[in-house]
């Protein structure tokens, strides 16, 4: 096997005299090379960057209140479209309407009675109203999702429901205003928008009355 | 496994549980009867609505009696009898076999019913208040100061590599601690006490603090390198033995019985078990062969 080195001994004194000034440039260069990669810096400590604050995911709502606002905006929608389902001011047989209120978890309870409810052949006149909300908690649970909870007081006194044949058959012994703890969660995509997860009465202490 | 001379008296028992079900004001087999939803309670099928704010000793039943069918399309042996049959304080006391689970749950434990342990999804050691609660109004503030028959526990801390650091790379810190509940006295009333960890603060040690949300994990959890940097990792900068703490911040949430979830004011701090990382310096040396394989090696 040759040794390619041996071509270049023949090399021209131009050659030779251009090598003696480069080499000793090149040699300092990857001196100084070397000694970067060896001490990367002297004077500055090796510590990370900051990460947290970068990594660290702002909250969904800036307070309590803004929390409160989209889950109050998100009940009414809620309690409209029920009071226009039992009123039969929406199309009973388009449910698509609640998918976009009530969260994936809750939606089958809330068809189920739907179904029932029209099936029974029953219909509702007038409205609901609901007062007194107040905040319970909001967390954001993960990254992307909010839970929220609130105190309200729904009133079912202005709407009736009746029979097939007209016939008023509202529970004689239905509560009007009943206290209530509505929790809700963020939607997948729209974290700001809040859909219907539970409805509990408060059985605490009645602050409706 | 029923002989075959049994077969009569299974037969009767189940002819008195069906004449029993004409005397419910709602069908066995339709769960959907209860609904508790906005619409249902317009629509009068939500007992746990009728009862609310009644006191003690709630007869359901008679919360149906206007009702024809209650709205559930049900199988129309509901409505009737309400009033005349068995009343529900009556079925409650004795559940077994007249109520599903189900039934059992959403009408029983709507009154002060003790059937609460019953249901087989939610076996609470706790019932609702038996008596009336004063201070189960949401006019009741309760403090973290409150909580001093419920200790949040003191969460588990980890980091890597096991005990040591490298001076100038990231060693990585995590701690397991999730959501968890106690159950208590708390002012007196029988409740639920739920820690939910929202602030993790990390004490290395070498006079660095660093305040996190998140709890961290490992590399491997994370999907990273070894000595990579992670949203909880440290980098010490000189050799030595270092005792690094963390203190969990917990935010409390508070139930009497089976009530919702109320915020307790203040946030509660429970220190981990803290626990010594050596910092050592790294060096590179060529060896001859593995170490590991001849510790005796040149080089080694």
């Amino acid at each position: 096997m040759r040794n390619p080195s041996r071509r270049h001994s023949s090399a021209s004194p131009m050659t030779r005299a251009a090598r003696f000034f480069v080499a000793p440039f090149l040699a300092v260069g990857l001196l100084s090379g070397c000694l970067a990669t060896v001490n990367p810096n002297a004077t500055d400590p090796p510590t990370a960057a900051p990460l947290p604050e970068a990594t660290e995911a702002s909250p969904i709502f800036a307070s309590n209140e803004e929390a409160l606002a989209a889950a109050l905006e998100a009940y009414a929608a809620y309690t409209k479209a029920s009071d226009g389902f039992v009123t039969n001011e929406i199309d009973r047989n388009d449910l698509s309407v609640f998918e976009t209120l009530v969260s994936p978890r809750y939606l089958p309870d809330i068809l189920d009675g739907l179904e029932s409810f029209s099936k029974s052949g029953r219909r509702g006149m007038g409205k609901s109203e609901f007062d007194t909300a107040s905040i319970v908690s909001y967390a954001d649970v993960t990254d992307g999702k909010a839970e929220v909870d609130l105190y309200l007081c729904s009133d079912y006194s202005a709407i009736r429901v009746f029979d097939a044949n007209g016939v008023d058959v509202t529970p004689p012994d239905r509560p009007d205003r009943v206290p209530l703890q509505v929790g809700f969660v963020s939607k997948v995509s729209d974290p700001t928008k809040l859909l219907i997860d539970r409805e509990d009465s408060w059985r605490g202490q009645d602050f409706c009355h | 496994m029923a002989r075959p001379r049994f077969l009569p008296l299974i037969l009767i028992c189940l002819a008195s549980l069906l004449e029993l079900s004409s005397y419910l004001p709602f069908p066995l087999s339709a769960s959907s009867v209860v609904d508790c939803s906005h619409l249902g309670r317009i629509n009068g099928t939500c007992p746990e609505a009728n009862g609310v704010s009644n006191g003690s000793g709630v007869d359901l039943t008679a919360g149906y009696a206007g009702g024809s069918g209650g709205g559930s399309g049900g199988t129309g042996q509901s409505g009737g009898r309400a009033g005349s049959g068995a009343s529900l304080a009556e079925i409650c006391a004795d559940p077994s076999g007249r109520l599903t689970s189900e039934q059992e749950w959403n009408l029983c434990a709507t009154g002060d019913f003790s059937v609460i342990s019953r249901h087989p999804e939610w076996p609470p050691t706790i019932n609702a208040p038996t008596t009336p609660c004063a201070v189960c109004s949401t006019d009741t503030i309760i403090t973290v100061t409150d909580l001093t028959n419920f200790p949040a526990a003191p969460a588990s801390s980890s980091m890597e590599p096991n005990g040591w650091a490298v001076v100038g790379l990231p060693a990585n810190f995590w701690v397991a601690a999730s959501v968890h509940t106690g159950e208590g006295l708390l002012l007196g009333q029988p409740a639920q006490v739920r820690f939910t960890p929202i602030n993790f603060r990390w004490t290395y040690g070498d006079g660095s603090v660093r305040s996190s949300a998140t709890a961290g994990a490992s590399w491997t959890d994370l999907g990273a390198v070894e000595f990579a940097e992670t949203a909880t990792s440290h980098v010490y900068n000189h050799r030595g033995t270092f005792t690094v703490g963390l203190i969990v911040d917990y935010r409390a949430d508070y139930s009497f019985g089976d009530q919702g979830w109320r915020p307790v004011e203040g946030t509660v701090t429970v220190p981990s078990a803290p626990f010594s990382v050596v910092a050592a310096t790294e060096s590179t040396v060529l060896v001859a062969e593995d170490c590991r394989a001849n510790p005796r090696g040149p080089g080694c």
